[in-house]
């Protein structure tokens, strides 16, 4: 098959790609430099001829650039047809889309026999390879390059024969291993003996649940004997203590028959006249209590009421107090009133004093009570007008006088007046010519009118006569002073002088000390009427005193009347308690008489019941009941007794006891009881011995038939063996895995390998240049050895990694021819593979390679130019990507 | 009319292992052990809720090998819970549990009557003073019995209405069991029963409807995979003049399957797992979440087949599987898997190739082809297996089991040159 073009939609880094020129049959080198893209180009191969990576396992060069993930090659078979191989990455396997011979197919059965049934492991590592594939470096130590080249020679990949058969031994040795102790079949086999063992000793207790079955039986029966004997003798035993139970009451019946028989016989004695005799007594009882009670309290109070005595005098004098007791407050008011007014009294006495004092006279107080003060002041008047006229004429002639002496000294008074009269002129020429019109007319007026009188002032020439009437008036006014002053001394009797107007002034002194007087009369009249009533109610109440004959040490009167209220309450309160004395005592007279005839109606029932029941005391009464009651009691006794033996041994079954108890003692059925006891003591122990006994192997057979762990047991031995079965089966797969490898190994061998390595020889050898001219692979081994030109075996380890890498390619080579003799040629693709070979091997690679292009096609990828130049260039297709 | 109504039961085995299982720890084998117990008290549950008239047992109510005298215990203990009800029993023993074989040390109680090895004999049954039915029956007396017992039961000539005819044995041409008191239907048909309650064979089936009615019920709890899905007993109601009523009831609590899985377009272990999960939800719930023990059978054409085929693989996804259900009550168990897929690729396509692998397919072709070369192989490789004591445990490998390991020998070689 050559591949002429491919195109790829989206795939790593391409997208919508076709190669810029045709891919040939031949050589074909596919330059580029580093990162163009050689090995995706590469992975595009592998994937679209062979299918996608499946999960995770190699990168899926989703397409980077965009475009539907995937392409298609095209290509030709040998026989010229043209086959497109479409794959895309949709599912895991890919989708695919064959196009040969006008069909379209899109399953993969032509698909890979247009491949040649190659497989994709196959043509990655045989057909297309990449320098770090060519030889991996886990394998270029000895054994491992040993594996490889004969895995190669094989046509496996990257598998080793080596490896799987390893794997496989492997796998079987864990199961099983001849004369192995430790391996899992060993294991089963131990585990199922040790639980086969435990199993057969399970199954080895039915015979000992047999024995112990017969054992139980036995026991079983004897127990039940042993049961009998104890209920018959726990009978006798409960029959024994019953009659000692019954003992006592057997003797205490013996005795009550006895008391009966000395006694009267029972009679129904009605218990209501007893009854009604002891409710007529407690009654008695009660009223004569009451009477006796009541008559000590009467007397009580009769000895309290006569003990209380109530002064008479002062319950009399009652009125009387009571108006002493309104009037006091009356009385203390007109005492304070009083002394007010003599305090006024005094003080007034010394006003008088005072103001005579002031008067400085030597006029008593009567002789100014009589003096007319109005008299006295208009005759001063009336001097004292005179002298004020005479003095105004005196003075009237004193100022002429003095202005005549004035205008002989001031001649020039004429042109003073002028002179001021023009000034005022001027000043109203002023004032007019600030609109001040009627001040201005005023001031003009005077001006005018001093201008015009000036001219007039003289000078008089009657001074002498002027000098007269001046000593004149001053005559007559000495003369009025004598007067006046000798009238004031007259009047006040007094030697001195006083002014008229001080004599003036003393009259209204006058008019006061009159007035003061006045007033103090007045005073008297009313002290003289206060003093008659405080006096009126002292006498009074001194009265009172006296009259009720008691010592009171105080004489303060309103202390005395309060004494007097005091007493007056604490007698009226005397009275009204003997007064409810006397009412108290009055009532319990009258309850007395009731007890009285309460009691005796009483005793007259008693003795009426006493005569009911036909007895004449009450003793007698008494004794007949208490017999009665002894009689009844005893045969309550006996009732009890009798039935306390019917408790015991059932009803109608105690004058059997008691017979059988007649007939016998305490002491002998006590020791009879013990005797028994003692017996069934011993049988109870025997058959609890027994019953521990029996307890013990029902417990030893019921845990033998419920502890069963058979059936797990078993299923655990079954589980085991078919583990074991499955040990085999597994053990078994994989031998003959093993064994089928080698026989198919062995034919391939025989068959194929002599082929293969003969022509891996020839390459190899025209590479090295004739060095290593010989290549083998002995029968039954798995390794290749290599000589070298002097028939030296040649140690794969001291090959060179050119050299190894150089035989690996080789024995690709080489397989590839041989594979190819049954099926179609595939194109075989190179990645950098020749990087590490000298020029020369180079050129006999190249060599190899255009003789091996000769019926295929190769491709080359390489990021050396140089290269291309090992290949003659018209057989070379280069195409630069 | 007369009617009865009753159950019938057979081959209870009692205290019996489950076999074929690889995996039981002792939290599982603690709950299998208890398994047959259990299935029988579901039984006498039964009686009690149906208001049954009788219960029928029709042998091999437990093995005689296994000598469990837990079996016995227990099977008394639950006759005596339908004894306090009042409810008689009426059984025969089979040939796992001859008569001998029973303890005379442990006792039956009064309302049980177990058939005499001797002959054939009947007993009646009453209610309320009126006898309605005749139960006939022989029980084994020895391990095998060749003779048709069938022959030997024979209606006796009374006016009650209803008989019946207890017997163990197999049916038909079962040759499995040929040597269990073989019989045919036709044996049964004409002797004048109206019902035939047999036991021995595990799955219950019904060989006739009417006239007489001829039926198995099946063991009530089944211990190997060969007794898959519901187990349990019939309930039998007869009428005159009218058919039968037949009506099967499960009592098994714990159900051993076999689960198919198709897990074509499965790619992965994670969807894998989940897709098992949700198959065993659905099974679960078609047995109304009882316990379950299953093996997993994988099919369908998917990407994982090489990897499933890896054993290792398998039994870890068992593991993984089994970890993510649940194992308290109900709990679900996958014993093992089984992987019948598919690959994608055709492996035509590997024995088609001109290479080493292609070789081998070849040649493993050549080998599945020609039994007699499959035997001879086997047979060598076979030799080289010889742990001491073996042979006790182990039966020789059956054809099928040839098939299978060179199938999976197969698939160990693809996988191991497939490797990366």
């Amino acid at each position: 098959m050559i591949i002429k073009n491919i195109h790829i939609d989206g795939f790593g880094i391409y997208h919508d790609f076709s190669l810029p020129t045709h891919l040939e049959k031949g050589i074909n080198i596919l330059y580029g430099e580093n990162e163009a893209g050689k090995s995706t180009l590469l992975q595009f191969l592998r994937y679209t001829l062979f299918g996608y990576p499946s999960a995770r396992k190699s990168p899926k060069m989703d397409p980077l650039a965009g475009g539907k993930h995937g392409g298609r090659i095209v290509a030709e078979t040998l026989s010229g047809d043209q086959v497109i191989f479409e794959r895309h990455a949709a599912t895991k396997q890919g989708q695919i889309q064959l196009h040969y011979n006008n069909k379209v197919y899109n399953d993969e059965n032509m698909w890979f026999r247009l491949l040649g049934n190659a497989n994709e492991k196959l043509f990655n590592n045989i057909y297309a390879f990449t320098l770090d594939e060519l030889i991996d470096y886990g394998s270029l130590n000895d054994s491992g390059m040993q594996d490889r080249l004969f895995s190669i020679g094989m046509g496996l990949n990257t598998a080793s024969i080596q490896e799987i058969e390893n794997s496989i031994r492997n796998s079987m040795d864990q199961i099983y291993v001849e004369r192995g102790r430790t391996k899992k079949v060993n294991e089963l086999l131990e585990q199922i003996k040790t639980k086969q063992s435990h199993l057969t000793k399970l199954k080895d207790n039915k015979p000992l649940f047999n024995e112990i079955s017969k054992e139980v039986v036995i026991l079983e029966g004897q127990s039940e004997i042993l049961e009998t004997k104890i209920n018959d003798t726990h009978l006798n035993l409960s029959k024994t203590t019953n009659l000692l139970k019954c003992y006592p009451h057997f003797v205490a019946l013996q005795q009550i028959d006895n008391n009966l028989s000395i006694l009267p016989a029972y009679e129904e004695l009605p218990g209501q006249w007893k009854e009604d005799l002891t409710t007529a007594e407690e009654r008695l009882r009660r009223y004569r209590e009451n009477k006796n009670r009541l008559t000590v309290k009467t007397n009580h109070s009769r000895g309290k009421q006569e003990s209380i005595n109530p002064d008479f005098q002062i319950l009399e004098s009652k009125p009387k107090i009571t108006e002493m007791r309104d009037n006091l407050k009356l009385y203390q008011e007109q005492i304070r009133n009083y002394q007010d007014l003599q305090t006024r009294h005094k003080l007034i006495g010394d006003e008088i004093e005072k103001l005579t004092k002031q008067l400085g006279t030597n006029v008593s107080v009567s002789e100014i009570d009589e003096t007319n003060s109005e008299a006295i002041r208009a005759k001063i008047t009336a001097f004292i007008n005179q002298h004020k006229v005479i003095e105004d004429r005196n003075s009237a002639s004193r100022v002429k006088l003095d202005a005549a002496y004035d205008k002989i000294s001031f001649l020039n008074i004429k042109w003073i007046s002028i002179t001021a009269g023009l000034i005022l002129l001027l000043g109203a020429a002023a004032l007019y010519y600030y609109n001040f019109q009627i001040g201005a007319a005023l001031i003009a007026s005077a001006g005018v009118i001093m201008i015009l009188t000036g001219p007039f002032m003289k000078s008089d020439k009657r001074l002498n006569i002027l000098q007269q009437q001046v000593v004149q008036t001053e005559d007559e006014l000495q003369k009025l002073d004598v007067q006046i002053s000798s009238f004031i001394k007259n009047t006040f009797k007094t030697n001195l002088d006083f002014e008229p107007l001080t004599a003036l002034k003393m009259t209204g002194a006058i008019d006061q000390i009159q007035e003061q007087v006045r007033q103090k009369k007045v005073l008297i009249n009313q002290m003289e009427g206060l003093k008659k009533n405080i006096d009126s109610y002292e006498q009074n109440v001194d009265q009172l005193i006296t009259k009720i004959d008691k010592e009171i040490p105080d004489n303060v009167k309103e202390v005395l009347v309060h004494t007097l209220l005091d007493l007056l309450q604490q007698e009226e309160n005397h009275k009204l308690k003997k007064e409810d004395l006397q009412n108290q005592i009055n009532e319990q007279i009258i309850d007395l008489e009731n007890f009285g005839s309460q009691i005796s109606s009483t005793e007259k029932e008693v003795a009426n019941i006493l005569a009911r029941a036909n007895v004449k005391t009450r003793d007698e009464f008494i004794k007949r009941y208490e017999q009665n009651k002894n009689v009844e009691g005893l045969l309550d006794e006996k009732k009890a007794n009798t039935m306390a033996i019917e408790i015991i041994f059932g009803p109608g079954k105690s004058n059997a006891v008691a017979s059988e108890l007649k007939a016998t003692d305490k002491l002998k059925l006590e020791a009879q009881s013990f005797n028994l006891d003692a017996g069934l003591q011993e049988l109870k122990n025997e058959q609890k011995e027994l019953l521990d006994r029996l307890g013990g192997i029902k417990k030893e057979r019921d845990s033998l038939m419920n502890t069963s762990e058979l059936a797990r047991l078993a299923t655990e031995i079954e589980t085991l063996k078919e583990n074991l079965k499955l040990a085999r089966q597994d053990w078994l797969t994989n031998r003959i895995a093993l064994d089928l490898l080698h026989s198919v190994k062995n034919k391939y061998e025989k068959e194929k390998q002599p082929e293969v390595i003969g022509k891996a020889k020839k390459h190899f050898s025209k590479i090295t240049g004739g060095k290593y001219p010989d290549l083998r692979v002995p029968f039954g081994q798995q390794g290749v050895t290599i000589t070298d030109r002097h028939e030296k075996r040649k140690a794969l380890h001291t090959l060179s990694r050119g050299t190894k890498e150089q035989l690996l390619l080789s024995l690709r080579l080489g397989f590839i021819e041989s594979y190819e003799k049954e099926a179609e040629p595939l194109p075989v693709v190179m990645d950098e593979v020749l990087v590490n070979f000298d020029e020369k091997r180079a050129r006999k690679l190249s060599e190899i390679l255009n003789d091996f292009g000769q019926n295929r096609q190769i491709l080359i990828f390489t990021c050396h130019r140089h290269t291309a130049d090992l290949f003659e260039n018209n057989k070379l297709n280069l195409i630069n990507l | 009319m007369p009617k009865i109504k009753f159950v019938h039961t057979a081959d209870l085995h009692l205290d019996t292992p489950f076999k074929g299982l690889t995996r039981v720890d002792d939290r599982l084998a603690d709950k299998l052990k208890d398994a047959t117990f259990k299935a029988f008290e579901n039984i006498v549950d039964t009686c009690l809720t149906e208001h049954v008239d009788f219960l029928i047992i029709a042998g091999d109510t437990f093995d005689s090998d296994e000598s469990s005298l837990k079996a016995q215990f227990f099977f008394t203990g639950q006759l005596g819970r339908l004894h306090e009800t009042g409810i008689p029993v009426y059984m025969i023993c089979g040939n796992h549990d001859p008569l001998p074989s029973w303890s005379p040390f442990i006792k039956l109680p009064d309302n049980t009557t177990r058939f005499d090895d001797k002959s054939v004999s009947s007993v009646t049954y009453t209610k309320n003073g009126i006898a309605l039915a005749e139960i006939y029956g022989i029980s084994f007396g020895k391990k095998e019995i060749k003779e048709n017992l069938s022959l030997r039961y024979n209606k006796n000539s009374t006016k009650i209405p209803f008989s019946i005819a207890l017997l163990h044995g197999t049916s038909g041409k079962s040759d499995k069991h040929a040597s269990y008191a073989p019989f045919t239907s036709r044996d049964l048909a004409d002797k004048g029963f109206d019902y035939w309650a047999l036991g021995h064979i595990h799955k219950w089936e019904i060989l006739q409807k009417a006239g007489p009615a001829i039926a198995y019920p099946g063991n009530p709890q089944g211990r190997d995979f060969g007794e898959t899905g519901f187990r349990g007993g019939l309930i039998v109601e007869l009428e005159t003049e009218k058919p039968p009523t037949i009506m099967f009831f499960n009592t098994s609590d714990l159900i051993l399957d076999y689960l198919t899985i198709n897990i074509e377009g499965i790619e992965d272990q994670e969807s894998l797992l989940s897709k098992i999960n949700g198959e065993i939800e659905k099974i679960s719930n078609a047995y109304s979440n009882r316990s379950m023990i299953l093996r997993l059978i994988l099919s369908g054409r998917t990407a994982m087949h090489t990897m499933l085929k890896d054993l290792a693989m398998q039994a870890e996804m068992v593991d993984i599987a089994n970890e993510q259900l649940t194992d308290t009550d109900p709990f679900c168990r996958i014993d093992r898997l089984q992987v019948q897929t598919m690959p994608i690729a055709d492996i035509n396509k590997l024995a088609n190739a001109n290479d080493f692998t292609g070789d081998l397919l070849r040649t493993i072709e050549t080998y599945q082809q020609h039994p007699e070369m499959q035997n001879e192989m086997i047979d060598n490789a076979l030799a080289g297996f010889k742990p001491s004591q073996m042979g006790r445990y182990l039966n020789n490998l059956t054809k099928e089991e040839k098939m299978k390991i060179l199938e999976q020998a197969k698939w160990i070689l693809i996988n191991e040159l497939n490797k990366d």
